[in-house]
């Protein structure tokens, strides 16, 4: 029996060294009072009787937060202020700024870290994950947190599917993962086939795999009965269980009545004017002197109607942190307002705001496809794009000319990929189309498909993205002798026509930081994508529908159905490189631009900010991964 | 009278009925349904969602039957408990989202509507009596340059420059401490600190439009005939105007009173996105965008209403106002 432990210690002091710039001596934040272990709202209701102290809150051996920017911080300084669009639409931004899961994905998304569990072992080569609870852990409403919350949420809940249909991740082999707890501390997860990638894909796709069994007990329909569950749907002014149920269960935390093992925890409504959350007095993480966190007292996100009036809120100095909501095309008038607003600009590196163009091998016009499927076409149109300039133009120079590979410091980052016929050579572009046999017509205007008609290509586009880069790549694209038109439309009908299989190129955001982590621009797992809809329903149907795998695709797929099996080193970054060669050859989505940096802006009251270049990506739930836990007011 | 009225309340319900059916079909008419929607903004955040949870999704919601018994469906939950369904984002009662945006929206349009009369009929009959002076000029160059520029061009130059030059940001109705804080005197005050903004943008171009429809029916008028013989009977001039050409210049102006009841409940769309109101426009939009079909749905229908019941309301006074129309009702 093979047995890795992902342990933790290593890990911690890994980040802490980097976080904290290279071991640069810690300092005392001004005015700290070394006796003071808790905030002072709290010191005061316990002093009043209605909250115990602070010993008995705490876990037996607090999770210590020591990778500190600026060093330990203070209690107090107000509520830290935000702005969101509300509870439907910014639910899940909202979400990553208090996230606490089991255990969270490492910096580079290659393993996890410990978090409420302190340790995570797999054992029986990759197909028995057990998990270690820290001891004395409480919900913020001070009921323990045991292995029954765990069991009562794979039991109740996913089981009973309330909140999504069940998620593909829990079959391996055509079986169901068992989840058994083996004692108040420790449970495991089981799987019938070898599946290493399980704790990346867990904190990928199921964060929080547990639940407040006291609380679930008040509520679902299987104790209380079916009806005092619809009356508490309608007491809460929802339409009906199903909706109350999802939004208790998988968006509790806009819930103040769910009690949560999150820093920070509602206090109001969501749909108020402004949602407040305030600190949990039973947090379970601590800073090196043994304070409990977080200091800053609670977040406030204040409603407003339009992303732009997130922009004039904070250049008025009314917001102390936000990175939602906020991108690169802002930077200047961020910068600009800085001294007036009181604030400073963080550039994190962010995994969105990239663009990639994409072929349906499979369009209706069965000649239009063939040349789709030529890698050769589809390595011209990359050679044929000057991304330089639609950086300059479009994004303010900010985004990096690249392919759709994965970003510096994510797992298995490949510089070739990355440059992959990204440099801009029209005439190698025009050669590689002579080469597939698309002459030029008399005028030497356009080219012409095998079967005499002009070669025009229809490229589709979402309304809501930046229109400047597609004028760009028509240009670029009618340089080279194709007739390009872009079409812009509403995102109900690009959504009908993909399904219906009439897109024939389109062009879309692309967020994944690493394809490790998030396969799906890069592999047919997932459903819908323009370049492999058709291979995914092949796959799923077992070969009733779609289109079988050309031969590339089906090498891809055999090596990443051996990724997931094997555990890390040496056989599986083989098998990760041969992937990223058959990417990096056959273009499937061309990559225009990435990594644009997301700015953050910091109220210049605020401590604790990592300083320029962290990963700002959904995966690691940024901002989490800036140790909100740790800000404080100076 | 009485049978006229009774004519016009009983044509009202095949209005309506007709209306809800036209409701219906128009929301769904782009391609694709919320569930499309949805799957695009998940999409968007690097999620896919499978053909079999869509149409999971689609079955929970009833989005599959056919349209007619997703029309039965819907108007019978209205007719019968006034239930408008639910709302498929917030996953809310539509009556309970509608309702928590109303007294904002009330506040904002019924004082926009006031200040609007109070400052475009005088204005309008100081123009038209003094018609080509100085005043008449001013007034009638401000009211083409309100009715020419958009409402959400003119709030963001006003808060450009507010911020700008004055270093104050005027988005928002209520400043931050107030914003849900509970009703107070001084929450009060403070809205009626924040109000003049919202209200000269949004009134702006109903004013200015107002002037010149209030000026040009008053030209008309004060050639009359019958003016010209109450002034040769020597009638204070003061009296002549308000007793006679205003009460007939007016018509015009009740007439579209109907028009201005929806405008109140519907508060302006984008400017309040703009200007930052929570008001009952920006959720609308994001229900049409989105196909969130019953809260679209249901509030267009409200609309709907409220404008047949204006039109009765409009009716109703410039029967009462109009001589001429009562005797014609009655031939």
């Amino acid at each position: 029996m093979r047995k890795i432990i992902v342990s933790l210690a290593v890990f911690i002091f890994a980040t802490s060294v980097v976080l904290a710039g290279g071991g640069r001596e810690q300092r005392e934040a001004a005015g700290v009072d070394p006796n003071l272990r808790e905030a002072p709202m709290l010191a005061a209701r316990v002093a009043a009787g209605d909250l115990p102290p602070l010993e008995q809150r705490l876990p037996r051996e607090p999770m210590v937060v020591d990778n500190m920017v600026d060093g330990v911080g203070r209690y107090g300084g107000g509520m830290m202020r935000k702005m969101w669009m509300g509870p439907s639409a910014d639910r899940w931004g909202m979400e990553k700024n208090s996230s606490e899961y089991l255990v969270h994905i490492s910096q580079d998304g290659t393993s996890v870290e410990p978090n409420l569990a302190h340790t995570m072992e797999i054992l029986d080569d990759g197909k028995r994950f057990v998990f270690h609870l820290r001891e004395g852990l409480r919900w913020s409403d001070g009921m323990p947190f045991t292995t029954e919350d765990v069991i009562f949420y794979w039991e109740e809940i996913v089981l009973y599917e309330y909140e999504t249909p069940m998620n593909p991740i829990w079959t391996r082999g055509g079986e169901l993962a068992q989840v058994r707890a083996l004692d108040e501390l420790t449970f495991e997860i089981v799987f019938a086939e070898s599946y290493y990638s399980f704790p990346i894909d867990m904190t990928m796709q199921m964060r929080e795999f547990f639940y407040p069994a006291h609380y679930g007990r008040t509520i679902l329909p299987q104790f209380v009965g079916e009806a005092e569950t619809r009356r508490l749907a309608s007491a809460n002014d929802y339409a009906n269980m199903e909706s109350f149920l999802t939004d208790f269960t998988r968006i509790f935390w806009v819930r103040p009545e769910v009690p949560s093992m999150r820093p920070w925890v509602p206090v109001n409504d969501p749909d108020s004017g402004i949602f407040r959350t305030e600190r949990n007095p039973f947090y379970f993480k601590v800073d090196r002197d043994g304070r409990q966190l977080p200091y800053i007292d609670g977040i406030e996100y204040q409603l407003v109607e339009d992303a732009e009036s997130i922009i004039l809120g904070i250049i008025a100095g009314d917001v102390d942190f936000q990175d939602r909501r906020v991108n690169a095309v802002n930077i200047p008038t961020l910068m600009e307002n800085r001294t007036r607003g009181d604030y400073h600009v963080v550039m994190w590196s962010g995994e969105q705001a990239g663009g990639q163009i994409e072929f349906n091998p499979y369009p209706e016009d069965e000649v239009l496809g063939a040349i789709f499927r030529d890698v050769r076409f589809r390595q011209a149109v990359s050679l044929a794009m000057n991304r330089q300039e639609i950086v300059d133009i479009v994004m303010d120079g900010f985004a990096i000319p690249r392919q759709t590979s994965t970003l510096p410091g994510g797992a298995f980052y490949s510089e070739s990929w990355e440059r992959a016929f990204a440099d801009y050579d029209p005439n190698r572009a025009s050669r590689l189309l002579d080469e597939i046999g698309l002459r030029w017509d008399n005028n030497r205007q356009w080219r012409l498909r095998p079967d005499g008609q002009v070669l025009e290509v229809v490229m589709t586009v979402e309304s809501g993205s930046i229109i400047g880069t597609f004028e760009l790549i028509e240009q670029y694209a009618r340089d080279i002798g194709i007739r390009w038109i872009t079409r812009v439309v509403d995102r109900g009908l690009w959504e009908d026509e993909r399904s219906r299989g009439l897109i024939q190129a389109s062009h879309s955001d692309w967020n994944g930081w690493s394809w490790a982590v998030r396969p799906t621009y890069h592999l047919p797992v997932q459903p819908n994508r323009i370049w492999h809809g058709e291979y995914y329903r092949f796959l799923t149907s077992n070969g009733q529908e779609g289109r079988p795998l050309s031969p590339p695709v089906q090498r891809l797929m055999e090596n990443w159905s051996r990724f997931g099996q094997l555990p890390p080193g040496q056989e599986r970054d083989t098998v990760a490189r041969e992937m990223v060669s058959i990417w990096e050859e056959n273009l499937w989505n061309i990559g225009v631009f990435g990594g644009s940096p997301v700015p953050s802006v910091i109220s210049n009251r605020l401590g604790n900010h990592p300083p320029d270049g962290i990963v700002h990506s959904d995966p690691l739930r940024s901002p989490l991964n800036a140790n909100m836990v740790s800000f404080y007011f100076r | 009278m009485v049978s006229f009225f009774i004519r016009r309340i009983l044509i009202m319900i095949p209005t309506v009925f007709f209306v809800s059916i036209i409701v219906f079909w128009i929301i769904q008419l782009p391609p694709g349904d919320y569930v499309t929607t949805y799957a695009a903004s998940l999409r968007a955040m690097g999620q896919d969602v499978d053909e079999a949870a869509m149409a999971q999704m689609r079955e929970q919601l009833g989005l599959n039957q056919p349209f007619w018994t997703q029309y039965w469906n819907w108007i019978t939950a209205i007719v019968l408990r006034g239930d408008f369904g639910f709302s498929f984002e917030w996953g809310r009662r539509v009556t309970a989202i509608i309702a928590s945006r109303m007294p904002a929206t009330l506040a904002l349009s019924l004082s926009t509507l006031l200040f609007t009369y109070l400052v475009a009929i005088p204005i309008g009959i100081y123009s038209a009596t003094h018609q080509y002076s100085v005043g008449d000029y001013i007034a009638t160059f401000f009211g083409f340059i309100g009715v020419a520029i958009p409402n959400f061009l003119l709030a963001l130059v006003l808060l450009y420059v507010a911020f700008n030059y004055f270093g104050v940001n005027l988005s928002g109705l209520f400043s931050r401490e107030f914003i849900d804080a509970p009703w107070s005197w001084a929450r009060v005050w403070d809205m009626m600190r924040h109000l003049p903004i919202p209200i000269i943008v949004v009134g702006t171009s109903g004013t200015a439009g107002m002037i010149r429809v209030m000026r040009s029916q008053m030209l008309d008028e004060i050639r009359k005939q019958y003016v010209v013989t109450a002034r040769s009977k020597g009638v204070e001039e003061r009296r002549l105007i308000f007793k006679y050409p205003v009460r007939a210049a007016l018509n015009p102006i009740v007439s579209t009173i109907g028009w201005a009841l929806t405008g109140i409940f519907s508060g302006s769309t984008i400017t309040a996105i703009v200007l930052n109101l929570q008001t009952q426009g920006p959720v609308t939009y994001r229900a049409l965008r989105n196909q969130d079909m019953y809260l679209a749905g249901g509030f267009l229908l409200i609309l709907a209403i409220l404008t047949v019941i204006g039109t009765l309301i409009s009716d109703i006074l410039l029967a009462w106002l109009d001589p001429r129309i009562r005797y014609q009702g009655k031939s």
